[in-house]
């Protein structure tokens, strides 16, 4: 079912994912307001949120960046609309300024920031604990185990958040993110989306008033620390000297767990929701009759920790469990949580572990460039390029799809640190290496924090070369749009090229990634231009991204064009499927390339780099039409 | 006890959608289903697995290994990647198809011998010609569609949800234009199944989650 259509249900359960559920959730708490930066694994919230916006007429919106997400729904918040901003985990690292300081002045209503953290790192470049953001910024943390209490955790968020006149953080992970289950819906109350701003000294943070503010939220902690003893989302279950304390996704391993290895009735859970500040007098509660202790909880030791301090503290005695039996690094899962309560419990671990130990031989599916992305070409050229020209280049770069030319045969990435990072460190690079450095950066994650250190670059005369590979989206995270995507009634809200000569960059030049000749020539101006005047080149790479065309041809309904290779011609080089990469060809037995009907958007991208022109469509396509929309 | 489905192949042959048409249908046959999902930077042609997990006691969204009682895959080497995933002799359905991994110069197992060591995992190895047929019938990206109204048939036959809430999604799925074409391959599969997995088999797996 698709998310709009849940719309008009208000009982009865849907089968939701966890980032809708949580959507869900904040439209039963009453948001008038909601924002976001895309980030895997947090995009879905948001993007659920912008398909019901109209029909709901509440105001959702792609921001630019985190932190300006931020600051969009906390404003709203301190003028009296319910609102909720959402990010991966690193997303908050952007935001983090406006983050402490909410604490300091405290909302007006309902406010809840969505942290979507990564253990294992499936799509981010660490799996830092964003816990210790609560921790840090007196923010509580709250964290659901599945997607129906994710839906629930939400709203209670809303509500909890409007009590105290503070901020909220909703912890999710990746696999409560990107899991979906059954969600019991709720009714959807009419949204309040106008507020007033009470002029208030508390939201005037120089010193004085900052003193103050200290002082008050100090003073709401206090209340927030007794009042999370109350929710139905701790609880205690089952009884015995064993307890077992487990918070998020953790808890959902445990209970199967215990039933796995047939304990249930010799263990206690305390399953906590409200992480930070954790339950004291609730935990207090469950240390009656216990003997031992096990803490699970995926990453850091963040509650372990504190039961340790409160134990202490009350001058209790008891033998403390955690990172010693579920170790740190990665989520967790099943058989680590099962292994885990095994040991602590002094019993064999009985999960069924596999029988069969033969393995074949399966070689690495890294994920890759998508057929037609506008990339490769550029890619395949730069490589070349560099390889014939012997240049000594360091390619620092972004994250994005691009991040993917990290791997062979491009390795036109040789750093990629966070968001707009391979301009502030080419920046620097360029100042203390002879190398030519050339910075790659995507549109979206150009705007989000790609201009300041460009305007840095112009400012103190870096010799930088920047290729901004403009597809037009926000590809990587699932096509959200960015400031340069085309919108039908009004076209492109911001161009890159008036952005970079506004900052006052000389060299500009925007080329057709799908030209590689071009490229090529482009390219060598730009090195002579940054060595001759010691001043940044930009050079501006735009075609859309493929996944987009491919989709708007089939929408239309334009046959999708497809290619062949004449096997005659063919002499089996390998360029194409090899130094080109297109997942779409493949070698035959005999080395000559196969197109796979199946994989191949008819982007003819490479018929340009197959030397003896064996590369052709498979019939007439109406090729027009086709071109049209990929420019 | 949940019954265990492991859904494998590569990122954009519609795993996705598969999987959620399937936990979908589970909900509406009145059974609890979970799903674990992959995302982002790994969708984009990488090595895709999706935990599905149907069973009213199910908790944890994530299949142990050697835990799963069904394999889809979507692609030869992707179904053998996870192979070990299986217990023995438990249920395997796979599209007959390799995509080479883009990796330059990359060998890849033989058909053959992908299919040979499948075998080993179980004797319920059951091959189908999706991408072939979907190629042939005109929708390229659809060999999921065929997979699905394979999957589906022996769900329904296993007692873990009704069909007929597939099918429909199925058609669903392809809005205006694919719609009915996707209803098509839907039922190309689902006759397939019926065709090729005995009853006799259908017990046999049974046997292992009940």
């Amino acid at each position: 079912m698709r998310f709009k259509d849940t719309l008009r249900i208000s009982d009865g359960l849907v089968f939701l994912l966890g980032n809708e559920a949580i959507a869900r959730g904040a439209l039963e708490g009453g948001i008038g307001l909601a924002s976001a930066y895309p980030g895997t694994p947090s995009s879905e919230i948001v993007e659920s949120l912008m398909k019901v916006k109209d029909e709901l007429d509440i105001y959702v919106e792609w921001s630019v960046n985190e932190k300006v997400a931020f600051e969009v729904a906390y404003a709203a918040a301190i003028s009296g609309v319910r609102s909720l901003v959402a990010m991966k985990h690193v997303g908050l690292n952007v935001a983090a300024d406006p983050l402490m300081s909410s604490a300091y002045t405290g909302v007006k209503n309902g406010f809840v920031i969505v942290s979507a953290d990564d253990p294992s790192m499936w799509s981010s470049q660490n799996e830092q604990d964003n816990r210790f953001y609560g921790l840090h910024a007196y923010i509580p943390v709250f964290e659901p185990c599945d997607p129906s209490e994710a839906k629930e955790l939400t709203k209670f968020a809303l509500e909890f958040s409007s009590e105290m006149k503070h901020p909220v953080i909703l912890r999710t992970t990746t696999r409560i993110s990107h899991s979906r289950g059954p969600v019991k819906l709720g009714e959807i109350p009419k949204p309040v989306t106008k507020g007033h701003f009470d002029k208030d000294w508390r939201y005037v943070l120089i010193p004085a008033n900052a003193r103050r503010n200290r002082l008050s939220m100090l003073k709401r902690w206090e209340a927030i620390e007794d009042a999370v003893n109350n929710t139905k989302f701790n609880k205690i279950e089952g009884e015995g000297g064993n307890l077992i304390i487990a918070s998020g996704i953790s808890y959902s391993h445990v209970r199967e767990s215990i039933d796995m290895l047939g304990v249930r009735n010799k263990v206690k859970i305390l399953k906590i929701a409200t992480t930070h500040p954790i339950p004291e007098k609730l935990l207090l509660k469950s240390l009656e009759n216990t003997d031992k202790i096990l803490v699970v909880e995926e990453l850091e030791p963040f509650i372990e920790t504190h039961v340790r301090n409160l134990l202490y503290n009350e001058g209790i005695r008891i033998p403390i469990y955690g990172k010693k039996f579920t170790g740190i690094p990665f989520e967790l899962t099943l058989p680590r949580v099962t292994k885990a309560i095994a040991e602590f419990l002094g019993i064999p671990y009985t999960l069924r572990e596999v029988t069969n130990n033969k393995k074949i031989d399966v070689p690495p599916r890294p994920p890759a460039l998508c057929p037609g992305c506008p990339y490769r070409p550029l890619f395949f050229e730069l490589r070349r390029y560099i390889n014939q020209e012997k240049l000594s280049a360091v390619l620092v770069g972004d994250i994005g799809c691009y991040s993917l030319g990290y791997n062979p045969p491009f390795k036109v990435q040789d750093i990629i640190i966070e968001m707009g990072g391979s301009i502030g460190v080419g920046n620097g690079l360029s100042r203390v290496i002879d190398d030519v450095v050339i910075s790659l950066i995507g549109d979206s994650t150009f705007f989000h924090a790609g201009i300041p250190p460009l305007i840095n670059a112009v400012y103190n005369e870096a010799p930088l070369i920047v290729i901004v590979l403009d597809n037009e989206i926000t590809a990587m995270t699932g096509h959200q749009p960015s400031p340069s995507t085309r919108i039908s009634d009004r076209g492109r809200s911001v161009l890159i090229e008036n952005v970079v000569k506004g900052i006052g960059v000389k060299y500009v030049r925007t080329i057709d990634p799908f030209n590689i000749n071009e490229f090529r020539l482009v390219l060598k101006e730009a090195i002579n231009h940054v060595k001759d005047k010691r001043q940044p080149a930009v050079i501006i790479a735009r075609r859309r991204c493929a996944l987009q065309v491919s989709r708007e041809i089939r929408i239309q309904g334009i046959e999708v064009p497809s290619y062949i290779v004449d096997e005659v011609r063919c002499i089996g080089c390998k360029i194409c499927y090899d130094w080109f990469s297109c997942p779409a060809i493949s070698p035959k037995e005999n080395n000559k390339a196969w197109i796979d009907p199946e994989l191949c958007i008819g982007c003819s991208a490479c018929v340009q780099v197959c030397p003896v022109n064996a590369i052709k469509p498979a019939k007439q396509y109406d090729i027009e039409s086709v071109e049209k929309l990929w420019r | 006890m949940p019954v265990n489905i492991v859904v494998s192949g590569v990122g954009g042959q519609g795993i996705l959608s598969l999987s959620q048409v399937l936990g979908e249908s589970a909900i509406k046959s009145g059974v609890k289903a979970l799903i674990a999902e992959t995302h982002g930077l790994s969708q984009r042609g990488g090595s895709i697995i999706v935990h599905l997990r149907i069973g009213n006691d199910v908790m944890s969204p994530l299949i142990p290994e050697g835990n799963a009682h069904i394999l889809l895959g979507l692609e030869l080497l992707e179904a053998a990647r996870y192979a070990h995933y299986l217990l023995n002799n438990s249920l395997i359905v796979v599209n007959d198809k390799i995509i080479r991994p883009n990796v330059p110069g990359v060998e890849t197992p033989k058909r053959g011998r992908i299919i040979n060591y499948l075998k080993e995992r179980s004797r319920h190895l059951f091959l189908v010609k999706a991408s072939d047929i979907a190629v042939r019938h005109g929708n390229p990206i659809g060999a999921n569609m065929v997979m699905l109204g394979y999957i589906s048939n022996v769900l329904s036959r296993l007692g873990l949800l009704k069909y007929e809430y597939a099918e429909e999604s199925a058609s669903a799925i392809g809005g205006k234009r694919y719609g009915e074409l996707n209803k098509q391959l839907f039922r190309i599969g689902f006759n397939e199944a019926n065709r090729a997995v005995s009853d006799l088999t259908i017990a046999e797996i049974k046997k292992l989650f009940s």
